[in-house]
């Protein structure tokens, strides 16, 4: 995968947003809010329960106000709107009294296992104090307003896997509905979400209990939770190479298998109009202040009339999903990216349960055993990329990754222009790649990689990396992460659109917004579904005029 | 102190970088340490023990037939490599004088194990430590135990060596390094 193909990513029905939903669904899970104590200024503590196949996890939301001038997305902050932990069942009175002491204040205390992630959010200033007026004086709220927030609170971290002392991954991932990579905290945003929205239609019924009336369950879904990313997810997808690399073979099988199809059914036809016709609607919404996306948006506007065009003449021919992603090849990678995910979308029977594999609790090993000649080979097949790297360039070099002291908060820093760049951290896989390739050809090929390993250790962390992409193809990305064309945004996307994530909104070339659950069932969608209601159905969510 | 596994393994890694260790021998010692905490053993010790005096590159190695002699040996450096020789059949035994961390040989031992086959590390009476195969076959499953107690002195000198990798922040870089604005008002 190359970075800038990652960079056009759509989110699909694997997404893991998707997987989640359509698990709550088939168990019509039900929430409950055994607590409430949240004070007419919308401050307080609240506990939102689901049950799981036979586990209860629980939301515990803490609301506190919070000075303009601390709100902000970054790493670095230290006070929230709101903040919260996923525990694992029911809390207690005991439970929720440590937690109000220590959630608030996030990274800066400990947790135990009975927490399984934990996270925080804040309110979207414009859009929050006006839907508190609108309901409150009896009125549901502009719908061009919303359009063009489309959420309350946009999540700022939401950290798993041990993070601060809450639980490890190895706790619940062997739990039945708790596979699936991020599950937890996919959980987490999804009840956030339904918080949110209580909260809004709570402050307004308290500030004016007469006039008040509450958010209508169409607007509801239209809204989402905002994220604010930033470079910390980038180092992931290059920290996790087998994870990474389940998570593209699934997408890529998902696409193979449509794309052998030979002969298109009436269903999947009329499927494939309908959700290219949302599509273009959905494109149609997406505006975003960067100058380049606006630009991509443009030509995806365009192209899409001509997928439209283009589809007319031969739906009923052999192969129709071959041709279409031959066809695709002369669009743009937005375009074929959306083309892709589309496809995927009107299969399901084909694809979903390629959910199952996205998973990997395996760390990569080396293999000793192997010879010095056959990880040439290995490092020729996969990395012939890196090694035509000319690293003595600047230009090639231009930047490095970094952890900051502040908050240990990731960042990219400009190699020949900053210091810090002796405590670079080691996403520069290509560059450690082509100076083993350098290594290799001075070695023995009959040599085993235990011995060169014992003679030239350096080397050891990308010989891990050319002996796991040898075993796992999509386990890496296929460019120079610290050249002067690297854009960690491409990173994020790909890594927020495998969540499930859509509107993507880049505030810069490493730091994106984006919205989750947007067009997502609610609680009671969930629970208590009207006749006819398909959970599943909000692939690319399109803004409605109730 | 209470510690989840996956916040030892990042500790653990990091101090090994910033003692100096090159990014795959930290990931190896790290993986070791995690191993010994996941077994209810000292792991950030062993794993101390082995980064304390920093990084050599260099290692005195003796071959006499099938059998390899490391002199005065790091853990931390020639130990995952004690184990590969072993797997890629360079070496029947492998014989590590004077380790710095015999624990943290037994870590990676235990990693090691995990894989294709059974090692095991010796002591003997004269300080050496021998590393052989002892089984090729099924090996046991790692243990994962989600709740880990470890002791806050060696957490704190950890994550002091953590600490080296960090970039001492500037204006500059809070503004630019990550991106974004300092505010979200909006």
């Amino acid at each position: 995968m190359r970075l800038d193909r990652l960079g056009s990513s759509f989110p699909t029905r694997l997404s893991f947003m998707r997987s989640l939903i359509r698990q709550l669904a088939a168990e019509r899970a039900d929430v409950t809010r055994p607590v409430w104590e949240i004070d007419d200024h919308g401050f307080g503590r609240a506990v939102y329960s689901v049950g799981l196949l036979g586990h209860t996890y629980s939301l515990v939301a803490f609301s506190t106000p919070l000075a303009p001038e601390n709100r902000t997305d970054r790493v670095i902050a230290e006070a929230w709107d709101s903040s919260y932990v996923i525990f694992d069942g029911v809390p207690t009175t005991a439970d929720l009294d440590r937690l109000e002491t220590r959630v608030p204040t996030q990274e800066a205390s400990r947790y135990e296992d009975s927490e399984l992630s934990l996270s925080r959010a804040n309110k979207s200033v414009r859009l929050f104090e006006r839907m508190v007026e609108n309901l409150a004086a009896g009125e549901q709220p502009d719908q061009q307003m919303l359009t063009s927030v489309g959420y309350l609170m946009r999540t700022t971290a939401v950290y798993g896997s041990g993070k601060f002392g809450t639980a490890d991954r190895g706790k619940y991932a062997g739990r039945s509905g708790m596979d699936a990579p991020f599950r937890v905290e996919m959980l987490s945003v999804w009840l956030t979400r339904g918080f949110t929205i209580d909260l809004v239609n709570h402050i307004a019924a308290c500030r004016s209990p007469e006039t008040a009336v509450a958010l209508s369950e169409h607007l509801q879904r239209q809204l989402g939770i905002g994220n604010a990313t930033g470079l910390g997810m980038a180092p992931f997808l290059v920290s996790h190479p087998i994870l990474f690399n389940n998570w593209i073979t699934a997408r890529e099988t998902a696409i193979a298998r449509v794309v052998a199809v030979e002969e298109a059914s009436p269903e999947s036809i009329t499927r494939v109009h309908e959700l290219l016709a949302r599509a273009r609607r959905h494109v149609a919404q997406w505006r975003v202040e960067d100058e380049l996306q606006t630009a991509r948006i443009s030509v995806l506007e365009s192209e899409l009339a001509d997928v439209e065009a283009t589809l007319a003449g031969w739906f009923g021919d052999p192969s129709p999903w071959a041709r279409l992603m031959a066809e695709a090849a002369t669009w743009s990678l937005e375009t074929q990216e959306l083309i892709a995910a589309l496809l995927v979308e009107a299969h399901p029977a084909l694809v979903d349960d390629l959910t199952a594999g996205m998973s990997s609790s395996t760390p990569p090993r080396i293999d000793g055993a192997m010879s010095v000649g056959s990880l040439q080979e290995h490092l020729a097949e996969h990395f012939g990329w890196a090694v035509e790297i000319d690293f003595g360039s600047r230009d090639e070099t231009a930047q490095f990754w970094y952890i900051s002291e502040e908050k240990s908060e990731p960042r990219l820093g400009l190699r020949y222009e900053e210091s810090g760049a002796d405590l670079e951290q080691p996403l520069d896989v290509g560059r450690r790649v082509n100076a083993l390739a350098g290594a290799l050809a001075g070695a023995d090929p009959q040599e085993s990689v235990a011995g060169f390993l014992l003679a030239q250790p350096e080397h050891r962390f990308a010989v891990m990396r050319v002996q796991t992409v040898a075993e796992h193809p999509y386990s890496e990305i296929r460019d120079n992460l610290i050249s002067d064309r690297c854009l960690p945004i491409d990173m994020l996307r790909a890594k927020l659109a495998m969540f499930g994530a859509c509107k993507f909104d880049p505030k810069s070339d490493r730091w994106t917004r984006i919205n989750m659950y947007q067009g997502a069932p609610l609680f009671s969608d969930i629970a208590n579904p009207a006749p006819g209601f398909d959970a599943d159905d909000w692939w690319l969510p399109v803004l409605e005029e109730s | 102190m209470i510690c989840s596994i996956n916040e030892i393994r990042a500790v653990l890694r990091k101090a090994a970088m910033g003692s100096g260790f090159p990014a795959g021998l930290a990931d190896a010692i790290a993986a070791a340490g995690v191993w010994l905490c996941a077994h209810g053993r000292d792991g950030l010790g062993a794993v101390l023990a082995a980064v304390d005096g920093g990084y050599e590159a260099e290692v005195a190695v003796e071959r006499d037939g099938a059998t390899v002699t490391f002199a005065g040996a790091r853990v931390g450096r020639c130990g995952p490599s004690a184990f590969e020789l072993i797997a890629a059949g360079d070496a029947d035994e492998v014989i590590i004088e004077d380790p710095d961390s015999p624990t943290l040989l037994e870590g990676m031992a235990g990693v090691a194990s995990t894989r294709t086959a059974t090692f095991v590390t010796t002591p003997t009476v004269d300080g050496r430590f021998t590393v052989v195969c002892a089984a090729v076959g099924e090996a046991s499953p790692f243990a994962i135990r989600t709740v880990v107690a470890v002791d806050e002195e060696q957490f704190a000198t950890a994550s002091a060596l953590a600490a080296r990798i960090l970039v001492p922040a500037t204006d500059e870089s809070r503004l630019s390094g990550a991106g974004a604005g300092l505010t979200d008002n909006d």
